[in-house]
């Protein structure tokens, strides 16, 4: 039999190995965990990060220092925009829509721009951007929420297909299936491997970096702006406040799902898996009775955790190179 | 001059690297109060005596006395303690600190806890007083200009107590007038009883400066002289001499018409270059490092920015601004750094291969798996890629299947033209011979190449015609049946 090492295992399978021991300990804890009731009612929760996470994993597959800190800001805008437009301006909800998605792929795009051409580091005009939406949606609003949205907007997040599966988990899974089609499948997805691995020899070898560059952060918007539908679905009204902080969870699944920072690695599925591991521990930690604060200190140990595991792996490779060479 | 305390004496010194003996039983010594010049061609072993000398790397045998001590290798802390010191041509300096402190990173000044920043002023404004050199200490080291930059490095190396000084290419960055300061440094030194080893492509400034000179070849110490035993052309007798030590395979297919040709090439290392090259051709471009042949090439693949020139491919005016214009008008290019540049180590040597043409094989974008396993297969079949498979991680082959997997990329893509930088670099002999094999291959299929490389027999052995570049300009072209060593050069020197 083939031997495979713990790292290229770790690498390969880690994330569902976390995932799975996970269930299981919920399941022995609690009767209340692997029931169809609340299963339904983590992919409910996981929906929108879910969804966020495929633009993410765009993004830092790009390389460059790539991330995305406006998204929990976008996310917001779009919820308010969508509300103010069919409460306040009587305009339809699909235009609604549609425009509020435009107005995310577009900031994407101008985030790509910025970032490829400019070089300035995405770090920072992602945080930029993340102060600026923040201020610009709550001066749009007046600092309140938007009440009276019809029930026509809301069932997007609130609705079952055949009575059983939310069709915000249905619309997360597409998305998941063709974001992961995208990176695997498709030429500007290999593309944009070679870019995030290699900037220098994808541009050498006539990809335009920049373009591929600009085309993710565009990409990621429009996901974005589709999350932020999801959102308003789900929480019924405009707040202000609908997408605040959801990057860094985005951020913390994506990395538990072996998307690599330094780019040039991930996996749209892995990065899923690395959501629902923070969606089943909140979920599980919730029916154990672990206050929110518990919560988010066993959050942020998995997180290390799973990058120290990671890192001890490259630590003693690195050291194997060193005596061979 | 008369005889000095030795210092520094090597004694049969001997290294050797995967595929190339890089010294080969050299002994040298280096007395106090002399500037003693290295010279050779490309890769003749000046680089690797650095080394051994300032510990970056150890001999495999041979002995290093230092003022009476030997000792059978060096590390970086232990020449640094006996006080020798390198200025490489990269500068090695803190940019955004100040001149002052970049003279004492690293060391403590004064025994007081605290920075002293007083201290640190006074102590570097008077290293510059010694060298002579005026220069404001505070001044952040970023705005200085490049040979202030390789002022304040020597200054470093002062600071430091040392005994021996190497320069390594010190003039090559710099301008005549920086130049005459920078020897005018060099005579202090020397006054001051520093022992200073000098190494420069430059030949007639040797004159001007040095006491002795040695020559090194292929590793070998050829010879050791007072200045004034030598003269421009014994020199350059002394360093070229090379044995042809391979057999370079012989071609006999018909050169055709010219395919690629570049007019008045200008950007900010090149000055004005003109070639072209035919159907079936390997045009040999040589010259020194850093003599703009790279730069020569990327400015018109459109990786570096091109202030002028016109492109033509077939007789037509062509627009390259970036390189997927290049890429699409089936132009290749094979870096120097394979790894860097050539590579995406951690993917597979399909994906590798297939990198510039998965647009072309995909279908309303997905690109087409069974298509692009059979073109690399057939790619990988036909330059013999040793692999277990196609799917094996391009970062684990030897650094002569790595070569080879860059350049079945670029037949995948049907290149008509190929710039090749340095192809045989870092791979061994017998992988050498089968990668010049592919290069005649490839050129009585058609194919126009270009060919960058360091190895003097190398160009003489592959190319037809060679042309040399001397500090981004073109200093002369060379027929075949006019190739000689001496030749070569002079007109890499610049003396011709």
């Amino acid at each position: 039999m083939k031997k495979i090492s713990f790292k290229k295992f770790y690498d390969e399978y880690g994330v569902f190995a976390i995932l799975l021991v996970m269930i299981i300990i919920f399941s022995i804890a609690t009767p209340t965990f692997l029931t169809g009731a609340n299963i339904i009612n983590i992919s409910k929760q996981v929906a929108i990060m879910a969804i966020l996470s495929v633009g993410m994993t765009f993004v830092l597959i790009s390389g460059g220092g790539g991330i995305e800190l406006s998204m929990g800001s976008v996310v917001s805008l779009v919820v308010v925009l969508i509300s103010k437009f069919v409460t306040e301006n009587n305009m339809g909800i699909g235009v609604s829509m549609l425009i509020a998605v435009i107005v995310a792929t577009a900031l994407g795009f101008l985030d790509g721009v910025v970032i490829a051409k400019i070089k300035v580091p995405p770090l920072i005009m992602t945080l930029g951007m993340q102060i600026f939406l923040y201020g610009f949606t709550y001066t749009i609003c007046d600092g309140k929420p938007v009440y009276g949205i019809p029930a026509s907007l809301t069932w997007i997040g609130q609705t079952y297909l055949f009575n059983v599966i939310p069709v915000s988990a249905l619309l997360m899974i597409i998305i998941i299936i063709l974001g992961q089609f995208f990176l695997s499948k498709m030429y500007v997805g290999r593309d944009l491997f070679a870019v995030g691995s290699n900037e220098d020899t994808a541009n050498l070898s006539g990809i335009n970096a920049d373009r591929i560059r600009i085309m993710a952060y565009t990409l990621c918007g429009t996901l974005v702006g589709i999350a932020g539908i999801v959102m308003l679905g789900r929480i019924g009204s405009g707040q202000p406040s609908a997408g605040d902080g959801y990057e860094m969870d985005v951020l913390t699944g994506c990395v538990l799902g072996g998307v690599s920072l330094n780019g040039g690695k991930g996996n749209a599925v892995k990065a899923f898996c690395g959501i629902l591991i923070i969606g089943v521990l909140s979920n599980g930690m919730s029916l154990l009775g672990f206050d929110p604060f518990m919560q988010k200190m066993v959050k942020g140990i998995v997180l290390i955790l799973a990058v120290v595991v990671d890192s001890l792996q490259n630590i003693k490779l690195k050291k194997k190179v060193k005596v061979l060479n | 001059m008369a005889e000095h305390k030795v210092v520094l004496s090597l004694k049969n010194i001997s290294k050797h690297y995967p595929g190339v003996q890089a010294l080969d039983n050299v002994s040298i010594d280096f007395r106090e109060g002399e500037v003693h010049c290295l010279v050779g061609e490309n890769g003749a072993g000046k680089s690797t005596l650095i080394k051994m000398i300032s510990g970056a790397d150890q001999p495999d045998s041979g002995i290093i006395e230092f003022n009476g001590k030997m000792y059978n290798a060096m590390t970086p802390k232990l020449s640094q303690e006996l006080g020798i010191d390198v200025v490489y041509q990269e500068f090695n300096l803190a940019e955004d600190l100040s001149v002052a402190e970049n003279l004492y990173i690293g060391q403590k000044i004064g025994d007081q806890k605290l920075f002293d920043l007083k201290e640190l002023k006074a102590r570097a404004d008077k290293v510059f007083e010694e060298m002579e050199v005026d220069i404001d200490t505070t001044e952040i080291v970023r705005y200085l200009s490049v040979s202030y930059m390789q002022f304040v490095e020597i200054a470093k190396a002062l600071s430091k107590n040392i005994k021996v000084l190497i320069l390594d290419e010190p003039t090559a960055p710099l301008t005549e007038d920086e130049v005459q300061k920078l020897l005018n440094i060099v005579r202090k030194l020397k006054q001051q009883n520093y022992v200073v080893i000098y190494i420069s492509h430059r030949l007639p400034e040797l004159f001007e400066i040095g006491d002795r000179i040695t020559v090194l070849r292929d590793g070998k110490l050829i010879t050791t002289g007072t200045i004034d035993q030598f003269n421009t052309p014994k020199l350059i007798k002394n360093m070229v001499g090379r044995e042809m030590s391979y057999d370079y395979p012989k071609r006999q297919h018909e050169i055709g018409d010219i395919v690629f040709e570049a007019k008045h090439i200008l950007s900010e290392k090149v000055h004005d270059i003109s070639f072209s090259v035919r159907r079936g051709e390997i045009l040999g471009i040589g010259g020194l490092v850093g003599a703009g042949r790279t730069e020569l090439l990327r400015a018109i693949y459109g990786a570096d920015l091109r202030y002028e020139g016109e492109i033509y491919l077939e007789g037509k005016k062509v627009k390259i601004d970036k390189p997927s214009d290049a890429v699409k008008l089936k132009i290749g290019f094979i870096t120097e750094d394979r790894k860097r540049e050539g590579l995406l180590l951690e993917d597979t040597i399909c994906h590798n291969i297939s990198l510039p043409i998965l647009k072309k094989i995909s279908k309303n974008g997905v690109v087409n798996k069974h298509e692009e396993k059979l073109i690399a297969e057939k790619e990988s079949d036909e330059l013999n890629i040793k692999a277990p498979s196609i799917e094996t991680v391009a970062g684990s082959l030897s650094g002569g299947n790595q070569q080879k997997v860059v350049i079945a990329k670029w037949l995948a893509a049907n290149c008509k033209v190929l710039f090749m930088d340095e192809p045989t670099r870092g791979v061994d002999v017998g992988a050498k011979q089968e990668i010049y094999k592919l290069l005649n291959y490839l050129a009585s299929s058609g194919l126009a190449i270009v060919m960058i490389s360091s190895e003097m027999e190398e160009l003489m052995g592959m190319a037809e015609r060679i042309i040399v570049l001397h500090e981004g300009k073109m200093a002369g072209e060379v027929q075949r049946r006019e190739f000689s060593q001496e030749k070569i050069m002079q007109y890499s020197s610049g003396i011709m």
